[in-house]
């Protein structure tokens, strides 16, 4: 097992504009927070706690007032896009409340698509070959030639998930997968996250509403105010 | 995959955006190709007339007013070997049927042989003269009078004089010849029946005889007025190396006068030129010239002789009489005039003194005797006396008075008695008495006095020249052109030699282009049609932007995101860009066809032919390839430069709360741009309200957009305004809407401003429109108060206010309060330069006037005027005045319409235009003042007396403008069409001034009228533009507005709140383009010379009113239509 750190946060204070005025509505204060590689966590908390805001600083879509934010190792903050673009591409995968497939591709192509952004490409003929077998370990080779429009959202949704899992991701992060899908979908949905990130020995960083699929991660988190707490 | 791959099935996925995308582009690159299409098809019509109009002929050597010998095209042909060289006469004449019932007036009568064929046609055919009934006439003319084989006509052509018409003893005027045969062909373009070295689209009407039937009608045998040949550059020096002294139309009388070594020139002309007489004194030292000419009265103790010659003399002339050269006011007599009264003679001793008096040139035939003792009103004026003294008498019986001292004066051969002789001076025959007629039986026109060459140039010199015989010893005929040669060109004497096809060349190449200026009128619609498909593009990519934060998120680079759209677009856009070219192909066929109809004021009297070039596609694909790409890759960067997690969060309609946070306040830059467009408007009206014409309307024109950029400013301004006030006050559906309109500040600000731009532009532009009612005949409109214009084929010589010429004409009856003329000179070979010729005036046409009568009719009005002092331009009452205005050497101020010389010369107020003298000196036509839009146009104006001085050859008027004072339309009428048939044998023809002016005017509305259809049509498409942003925005609130008709808003109440949203904006936009448009167009509307179309723009208001309120029905119909819930759930 692999000790390294994965995700580290060093006194991370993030906040938004409030109304008109030049009031500031706070969303973390001095955060502090490390996942090691191949954990998997879940945050929990109400709607507008920061769980969004903390995943997209740590997927690098977003960035801290203040405070060290370290990626795989890499400290964000002094980062262009260009270098965030590739530290995602390469070592970042995401998997969002909705699928966002590209309707005018295939499901093979939607899954190889984050090979064309990556600055490591994997030949062509191999990057298909692997998401073939990434496809068939969701149980979704079948439809590898379909277009989006020809699945079900839960499909679309193991799909998104394969997709985010081409490049060999060290940490996938997922926003609320479930929301758009019931309640045994969704559950099918986090153990098939769960056995790639276990087979790519991936950490997973999981925000949720859902308590029951938020116990099924190794480590819970939750916020208490502009704090974080291990729940 | 690849990004290729991706953005080609991004392509096929949207078809519906790529379709309205390739279609924008297609409608774009349609009409920007097509219209360089139109411009090749021009250039292409015109090169093709300018081919037919010169044929091969590379070269021409053309006379003016004089005539070379026929063997000097023979020489040139053979002095340029592998080239054809011919010689041809030319002339003004008129055609009518015997019956009368077909006329054409200025028409070109052509001599020709058969060689003439060659150089003029183009085709394989060549026509041929079998006899001397030849007679074939130009298609233009057998097409225009519906002419036909075998059809009798009558062609009349002035008898051309020896010298000047207005010179002194050139003799009668008005001869004309007639020939009167049957049509034996008509010729076709391509065998040179449009043959003409005036540039000018519309073809010449010529007429073709054999060149021996023209000149022995003319009585200029063996003579021609023009060497056409295939050859270039060589041409002038063989010209240079042919030429004998016979083309310079001098005599040399080989006979030595006796007892002496001395010869002697003379003129067919009468008066050798200046420059002749001075390059024969420079190579012949021994050589003294001889000035003879007519005195009306030599009077001795009240007894007088009427007309006798007298002559200048020097020295050897002395000698060969006899007698020593007389002194300053000294004179020696012919022993006949000093003999007794009874036989003829004034009965005179030595040292008694004579009276004479002469007619002495004022310009014209205007002739006024010196030495009468009267002014010009016959008042008695003491000091108008010549008293000469006599120093010797010649005897009778001397050999010198045998000498030929008098030249060939027209009509002296001929005239058999004295009283007959048709000197062109008007001679009073009842003063002739029977010892004149003895005199001239015995000595014909032998010089009764001798005096000083000095004294003899100062009492008769005139422009023609000062001399009439020039005695010399070393030069003759067989070494003249050696000798003289090296210090003498013909160009010197007013013959010009001419490069027709670069002449055309460049007429084409400088002509109006036509494809910029269609693209320039399209130029709204091609950005209509641009902006519509490109704005449907980004919102087709901020529909997606979901996707491209997702794209964003998993690595992709904004740069590749940007790459990716833009390779997606590109297809498109590339796509359309090609069908543009099949587009542009519709697009030309369908403007030439109306150019040819609806538009044919545009370029009448031009048939199109289609051409289309490599360079216009290339240009027209890869412009709009071009400017759409920089377009795209503007509006892809703004989208692509936002961050994944913006773009996975964007939702329509809201801005989020950074942006919304920057945008809080109107900026100060906002602020500034407000005032600054305002105070450059105020500006604008400041600078302008002084002036007058095209400075006015400039400025006015400025100021209107100034204001226009200020209205949508504080609009921006005040969307920014709303879109922060609170919401504590009471909610209106109305209220909503306004604020609603503020939520997309940019898209609102889009919809007002495009609207604005639109109705400014259509306004402004058709305010320039000018009025050609014919009504509209003060002094300061386009006729300059003038009833008539009238254009004569062949010039008259006379004064047609004078009570005489008119009753020798046959319009007596008429006073000059009835029919008073203006007449102007027109300087040969001119071209007209003005919106009515495609082609670039190479030689703009010059015409001359005596401006005191216009400054007297305060005539036309004025754009502007040259300052003689410190060269600004200021407006004077009496501008007329600057034609006499004094100029350095060779520089000549004139006068001409304003677009005239601004776009047919190309030249501005205070230019100089290059223009060649007779003689063949470089003159500068300084442009002093531009008339605004008068019917004078295609012409400069300078004084009569600077026209006679640089070309003193060209003689006679052959324009007029004409005040009527006949009281009724009827009586008018009636008196035109006797005046005309009057003067028919000059081939004078009149025409309405309103009517002349509405032709030029019409060219002017007519491409105002282009601009209309093709901005109307662009304002139409943005209004589709409008109506695709109402549709946009409605459609993206669906849920929003499904969410209101659950909480119980009635549909029709959402459905009025959209159309007050959207009429807020649209009407925003018209007042704003309407209130800009006010100011820019106030200086035109105020004037005398607008025509403001009100119904075409109140229909374009309407449309787009209209427009914009079925778009929004129909957007709000299709949001509120279907399942309540669905749009809830898509909340």
């Amino acid at each position: 097992m692999d000790h390294r750190m994965i995700v580290q946060l060093n006194n991370v204070t993030k906040s938004y504009p409030e109304g008109t005025n030049s009031k500031r509505r706070e969303i973390f204060n001095n955060l502090s927070l490390s996942i090691k590689s191949g954990q998997s966590v879940s945050v929990v908390g109400p709607s507008g706690c920061g769980k969004s805001t903390l995943l997209n600083i740590i997927g690098t879509l977003d960035s801290p007032d203040s405070g060290e934010v370290k990626i795989c190792g890499k400290g964000i903050t002094d980062l262009n896009d260009q270098e965030l673009s590739a530290l995602r591409a390469d070592n970042i995968g995401f998997v969002f409340q909705s699928h966002h497939l590209l309707p005018q591709i295939t499901v093979l192509e939607n899954v190889t698509l984050p090979n064309l952004a990556s600055s490591e490409k994997i030949e062509r003929n191999k990057c298909q070959k692997r998401a073939i077998e990434l496809l068939e370990s969701v149980g979704m080779a079948d439809h590898a030639n379909k277009m989006p429009s020809e699945i079900s959202g839960g499909e679309m949704q193991r799909v998104a998930a394969v997709r985010s899992m081409i490049n060999s991701p060290e940490l996938l992060l997922a926003d609320e997968p479930t929301g758009a899908l019931d309640r045994s979908r969704g559950e099918e949905l986090i153990t098939l996250l769960l056995k790639l990130c276990e087979e790519q020995k991936t950490s997973l960083i999981l925000v949720t509403h859902d308590v029951k699929i938020a116990s099924r991660m190794e480590r819970n988190l939750g916020f208490d105010g502009t704090e974080i707490v291990e729940v | 995959m690849t990004m290729f791959r991706l953005a080609l099935s991004g392509f096929l996925h949207y078809w519906k955006i790529s379709i309205c995308l390739c279609l924008g582009i297609t409608l774009a690159s349609s009409i920007l190709t097509g219209s360089l299409f139109v411009g090749d098809s021009v250039d292409q019509t015109l090169r093709n007339a300018a081919s037919e109009r010169i044929g091969t002929v590379e070269s021409a050597l053309i006379a003016g007013d004089r005539f070379f010998t026929a063997d000097l095209a023979q020489k040139i042909n053979e002095s340029l070997k592998n080239n054809v060289s011919v010689s041809a006469l030319t002339v003004p004449g008129t055609l009518s049927t015997p019956d009368k019932s077909k006329r054409v007036n200025r028409l070109n009568v052509y001599g020709v042989d058969n060689d003439f064929w060659q150089l003029a046609g183009t085709g394989e055919d060549l026509i041929e003269i079998n006899n001397s009934d030849f007679l074939a006439v130009g298609s233009a003319i057998a097409e225009q009078q519906q002419l036909k084989i075998g059809d009798r006509v009558n062609i009349k052509v002035e008898m051309p004089g020896h010298v000047s018409r207005d010179a002194p003893l050139s003799g009668e005027t008005g001869k004309l010849a007639t020939i009167s045969s049957e049509i034996t062909h008509i010729v076709s373009a391509d065998s040179g029946g449009h043959f003409s070295l005036r540039a000018n689209q519309s073809p010449a009407l010529n007429i073709f005889v054999p060149l021996k039937t023209l000149q022995e009608e003319i009585s200029k045998e063996d003579r021609v007025n023009i060497i056409l040949s295939s050859a270039t550059e060589r041409f002038e020096k063989a010209v240079q190396e042919s030429w004998t002294h016979l083309d310079l139309e001098l005599d040399f009388n080989s006979d030595n006068i006796p007892n002496t070594e001395l010869s002697k020139f003379q003129s067919d002309r009468v008066f050798i030129s200046d420059k002749v007489e001075s390059v024969i004194m420079s190579v012949d030292s021994t050589a003294e010239p001889v000035l003879s000419y007519l005195i009306n009265d030599i009077e001795h103790k009240g007894n007088t002789v009427p007309y006798s010659v007298g002559t200048g003399i020097g020295p050897q002339s002395a000698k060969l009489l006899g007698i020593q050269v007389p002194r300053e006011n000294e004179v020696s007599l012919n022993e006949w005039l000093s003999d007794d009264i009874e036989r003829g003679g004034l009965d005179i001793q030595l040292g008694e003194s004579i009276n004479i008096s002469y007619f002495s040139v004022i310009n014209t035939r205007e002739f006024t005797t010196v030495g009468d003792q009267l002014d010009e009103n016959g008042h008695e004026d003491k000091a108008d006396i010549r008293t000469l003294s006599v120093k010797s008498i010649v005897p009778s019986n001397s050999s010198g008075l045998k000498i030929d001292w008098v030249p060939e004066f027209p009509g002296l051969k001929t005239a058999k008695t004295l009283s007959s002789w048709e000197s062109g001076l008007p001679l009073d025959t009842k003063k002739i008495r029977q010892e004149d007629e003895q005199y001239w039986d015995m000595y014909r026109a032998t010089p009764k006095m001798f005096m000083s060459i000095e004294l003899a140039r100062h009492y008769w010199g005139n422009r023609f020249g000062n001399a009439t015989s020039i005695f010399v010893s070393k030069l003759n005929g067989e070494n003249f052109h050696e000798l003289t040669s090296p210090h003498l060109k013909l160009t010197d004497l007013g013959m010009q030699i001419r490069h027709p096809r670069k002449e055309s060349e460049n007429s084409v190449s400088n002509a109006l282009n036509f494809g910029q200026l269609f693209a320039s009128l399209s130029g709204f619609l091609i950005l209509s049609a641009l902006l519509l498909s490109l704005m449907l593009c980004m919102f087709a990519v901020e529909s997606r932007s979901a996707q491209l934060g997702a794209l964003g998120a998993i690595g992709f680079t904004p740069n590749k995101l940007r790459n990716l759209l833009l390779f997606e677009f590109l297809i498109a856009v590339l796509l359309g860009s090609l069908l543009g070219a099949a587009g542009g192909y519709i697009y030309t066929k369908v403007t030439l066809m109306a150019l040819s109809s609806v538009w044919i004021d545009a370029a009448a009297g031009v048939q199109f032919i289609f051409e289309a070039r490599t360079d216009s596609l290339i240009y027209g694909t890869l412009g709009i390839f071009a400017f759409s790409s920089i377009v795209i890759r503007l509006s892809v960067n703004k989208i692509t430069s936002q961050s994944p997690k913006e773009l996975l969060s964007s939702t329509h309609g809201l801005q989020s709360p950074a942006k919304r946070r920057i945008g809080r306040r109107p900026s100060l830059i906002l602020c500034i741009a407000i005032i600054v467009s305002f105070s450059l408007g105020i500006i604008c009206v400041a600078f302008g309200y002084g002036s007058e014409g095209a400075k006015l309307a400039g400025a006015f024109f400025g100021a209107g957009f100034f204001f226009l950029c200020g209205f949508i400013q504080i609009f921006s301004y005040y969307l920014k305004s709303i879109s922060l006030t609170s919401g504590a006050k009471k909610t209106y559906l109305n209220r909503i809407a306004k604020r609603n309109a503020a939520r997309r500040p940019g898209r609102s600000l889009a919809v007002a401003s495009t609207v604005a731009a639109g109705v400014f532009l259509i306004i402004s532009v058709n305010a320039f429109r000018l009025s050609n009612s014919p009504s509209n005949n003060t002094n300061e409109s386009g006729t300059g108060g003038y009833e008539f214009f009238a254009e004569s084929t062949l010039p008259i010589y006379e004064d047609l206010n004078d009570t005489k010429e008119r009753d020798n004409f046959g319009f007596e009856e008429y006073t000059t309060e009835d029919i008073s003329f203006i007449p102007f000179r027109v300087i040969k070979d001119g071209e007209e330069a003005s919106c009515q010729n495609l082609n670039h005036a190479v030689k703009p046409r010059i015409i001359a006037v005596k401006p005191e009568s216009l400054i007297h009719d305060q005539a036309f009005k004025f754009a502007s005027v040259l300052n003689e002092t410190n060269g600004n331009t200021t407006m004077h009452k009496s501008n007329w005045e600057l034609l006499k205005k004094k100029s350095p050497a060779n520089v000549i101020p004139v006068i001409g319409d304003q677009a005239s010389v601004m776009w047919a010369m190309k030249k501005k107020l205070g230019d100089f235009i290059d223009y060649t003298a007779e003689n063949g000196e470089s003159l500068k036509l300084q442009v002093t003042g531009l008339l605004e839009n008068s019917i004078l146009q295609g012409n400069l104006v300078l004084s009569e007396k600077n026209f006679i001085k640089y070309f003193p050859s060209s003689s006679g008027y052959q324009m007029f403008l004409v005040n009527s004072g006949a009281i009724d339309k009827k009586s008018e009428s009636e008196m035109i069409a006797n005046v005309t048939k009057s003067l028919e044998q000059r081939g004078m023809e009149f025409v309405s001034s309103g009517i002349r002016l509405a032709q030029y005017t019409r060219v002017q509305n007519t491409y105002i009228s282009i601009f209309s259809a093709l901005g109307g049509l662009g304002l139409l498409l943005g209004t589709l533009g409008v109506g695709m942003l109402i549709a946009r925005s409605v459609i993206e609130r669906r849920s929003e507005l499904s969410i209101m008709t659950a909480l119980g808003f009635r549909r029709s109440s959402i459905t009025q709140m959209l159309i007050s949203e959207h009429l807020f904006l649209v009407g925003v936009g018209i007042l704003s383009g309407l209130f800009a448009s006010a100011i820019a167009v106030f200086p035109n509307i105020s004037g005398k010379g607008a025509q403001f179309p009100i119904d075409f723009l109140f229909g374009i208001v309407l449309l787009i009113c209209i427009g914009s309120i079925t778009f929004c029905i129909i957007a709000a119909r299709i949001s509120l239509k279907g399942n309540l819930i669905e749009g809830i759930r898509t909340e």
